[in-house]
């Protein structure tokens, strides 16, 4: 069975392909559409910015337009009737589901506005965020893993069903906003050293052999910050691990299926962040042996870039100055095909069988006469008339085609006949046409 | 891993001889990205350049760190790289030089060695370049023409042991480097080429090495 993320749901909560099906058909009945312009985008930006702190993270109307205005005197420079087009902008963000109404005052009077989960989700896409170093990892592994002891401590009570509950969304809530905080910070250490791999490019573009030192340090810095990360997350992710194990066997041993799911839940988690660790790590010195070598290699030895100028002028030179170097190219082995030798040459024959057939004694028939008499017995009783006409009468339908000319031949010998200078094609039957001519009648001695 | 000291017996009957010998006397290129057979030349290096000799070939280890074999002769055989071949073996190569494909570990896509020749050689003596005897004038025909020799060079190179193919991506190795290494300079050229031509390696091109 193919499973798949379902949107809307955590990370591990996986739906079978089917429902991804209801689901994709329920949103395209919906017909939803997202049509964001720049200055949309950044006052999402700026709301969840101004909200990121409070309590309650909602703004009233006024405090609305006044943040879109200030975004459209940065974004564009000023604009005209700014207030008006600010409750056009708010309008078509609440109709696209990024804003919403949350005091429910209806139209006494302005509304107080919060994000949606989906403008929270675009507005964070934009904001940086914070790269995980070691003392983020150290902090937020060790609350993690403080409070897996007090649960741990808590289910080796025997507690009750009620207590077991409370265990199961304190490992569900904790375990996810911790490792949700993990995640975002993972994700900003991403792009720090996408980052960095641009600034290695950028400036050996721009200084080559001068940007061989920095380059390193940047190289070297980057290494052993993600040295040190590895080095932790394998170390505290063993240990939340061994800590969920054992939450998971206590729960198990309790019969408390749902605590039990929640905590190999929360393992997958975990292991998944170990994981990534590990990969990006891998990926790091895979990319640092190239710089490395690169550096060495190519910068160092060649400090002028002599040979990248040589190899351009060499391509920008054909098809003038053509120049190839020698491969080994070895021919391949000839096999002579044996000569077959067979037996003697093979005799065809067949059984023997009789293959003359008996001879039959049949009336003798003359055609050419029997149709003479016809053609006479005609003349004499049916003329005058027509060429068309005689064939009508003297042969069926089969025949005529095939015996057409012979009639006419012997209308001639024996009969009387005209035709005109200009003869008209008369039609016998659906599959034969004739010139007309007259028959007169029996022709004299 | 087999001893430095090894005879020729030892080095024939070694597990990787059969593979690497066909690869080198195809044409092909051994790099460190093939960790074992790139320890066993170095390692069988000393008694395979003999064991080559006899062959009229040499068996040669570039600074850049990749082993290939060289024909003195046509005892095995041998033939010049295609004036598309060539063309796109440097066009790879100036990219492997390129600060920018570090940030792609060494990866490139296929369509920038077209950009590159497209925009140091032009489309029209590239055109030429690759089909010396062309007829048509459709410029659809002739670009359609290009792209053919171009990937047709690129496979040509992937069994070369230049390169690895994976789809439309294209990963530089350091064999690339023999065809910086060969560029005969423009007051040498004509040497080079009489070089070349007569021992399949221009020698002088080592003074910014």
């Amino acid at each position: 069975m193919w499973l798949v993320e379902s949107p809307g749901q955590p990370m591990t909560d996986w739906r079978p392909m089917s429902d991804l099906h209801t689901t994709i058909a329920g949103l395209a009945r919906a017909r939803p559409v997202l049509e964001l312009r720049t200055a949309h985008i950044c006052l999402l930006v700026a709301m969840r910015v101004h909200t990121r702190d409070e309590v309650l993270a909602e703004l009233d109307e006024d405090r609305l337009t006044d943040l879109y205005v200030e975004v459209v005197e940065v974004v564009e420079g000023g604009s005209r009737l700014p207030r008006k087009k600010a409750r056009h902008a708010l309008q078509a963000l609440r109709e696209q589901g990024l804003l919403s109404r949350v005091d429910g005052a209806g139209l006494v009077r302005a509304g107080d506005y919060a994000l949606t989960r989906l403008g929270a989700a675009i507005a964070d896409t934009w904001l940086e965020d914070d790269a995980l170093t070691r003392d983020s990892l150290v902090l937020l592994t060790t609350m993690l893993r403080a409070k897996l002891g007090t649960l741990l401590t808590s289910a080796a009570g025997s507690p009750n069903d009620a207590e077991w509950e409370h265990i199961r969304q304190e490992l569900r809530v904790t375990v996810q906003s911790l490792v949700e905080g993990i995640d975002r910070r993972r994700r900003g250490l991403d792009r720090q050293q996408a980052e960095v791999q641009e600034q290695i490019s950028a400036q050996l573009e721009q200084g080559w052999f001068e940007a061989v030192e920095s380059c390193e340090r940047l190289l070297d810095h980057t290494t052993g910050t993600l040295s040190e990360l590895k080095d932790v997350l394998l170390q505290e992710t063993g240990e939340l691990l061994n800590l969920l194990g054992e939450l998971e066997a206590l729960a198990t041993h309790a019969v408390q299926d749902d605590a039990a799911d929640a905590a190999r839940h929360a393992q997958l988690q975990v292991d998944g962040i170990a994981a990534w660790g590990r990969a990006r790590h891998e990926a790091w010195s895979d990319y640092f042996s190239v710089v490395q070598r690169f550096l060495r290699e190519h910068v160092r030895l060649d400090p002028q870039r002599a040979v990248s100028q040589r190899l351009q002028r060499a391509i920008t030179a054909w098809p003038d100055s053509p120049w190839a170097f020698a491969v080994p190219d070895p021919q391949p082995y000839r096999f002579l095909r044996e000569i077959e030798v067979h037996g003697g040459s093979v005799q065809v024959s067949r059984p023997a069988a009789e293959r003359e057939r008996e001879l039959e004694l049949v009336a003798p028939e003359d055609e050419r006469a029997a149709l003479a008499h016809l053609v006479q017995e005609w003349l004499e009783t049916r003329t005058p008339s027509t060429l068309s006409t005689a064939l009508r009468d003297l042969l069926p339908g089969q025949d005529r085609f095939r015996r057409a000319g012979r009639i006419a031949r012997l209308l001639v010998d024996h009969g009387k006949v005209r035709s005109e200078r200009e003869r008209a094609w008369v039609a016998v039957d659906g599959e034969l046409e004739v010139e007309e001519w007259q028959i007169l009648g029996v022709k004299g001695p | 891993m087999i001893d430095r000291s090894l005879t020729l017996a030892e080095a024939v009957s070694h597990p990787a001889f059969a593979e690497v010998d066909l690869r080198l006397r195809e044409g092909g290129h051994v790099d460190d990205r093939d960790l074992d057979a790139y320890a066993f030349l170095e390692d069988a290096r000393a008694v395979l350049e003999g064991f080559y000799d006899q062959y009229g070939c040499d068996l040669c280890r570039s600074v850049d760190g990749y082993f290939y074999l060289l024909p003195r002769g046509s005892t095995l055989g041998q033939r010049t790289l295609s004036a598309a071949e060539m063309l796109v073996g440097q066009a790879l190569c100036l990219l492997r030089l390129d600060p920018a494909t570090l940030r792609t570990s060494g990866r490139v896509k296929r369509i920038r060695v077209v950009e590159v020749l497209d925009q140091l050689v032009g489309a029209e003596r590239l055109s030429k370049a690759v089909n010396p005897q062309r007829r048509h004038r459709n410029l659809s025909v002739e670009d359609e023409e290009v792209r053919k020799a171009v990937d047709g060079a690129v496979r040509s190179l992937a069994r070369l042991g230049f390169i690895e193919v994976h789809g439309d991506e294209l990963v530089l190795r350091a064999p690339l480097m023999r065809f910086a290494e060969v560029v005969p300079e423009a007051d040498d050229q004509a040497a080079g080429m009489q070089r070349l031509l007569s021992t399949g390696s221009p020698e002088a091109e080592t003074e910014e090495l």
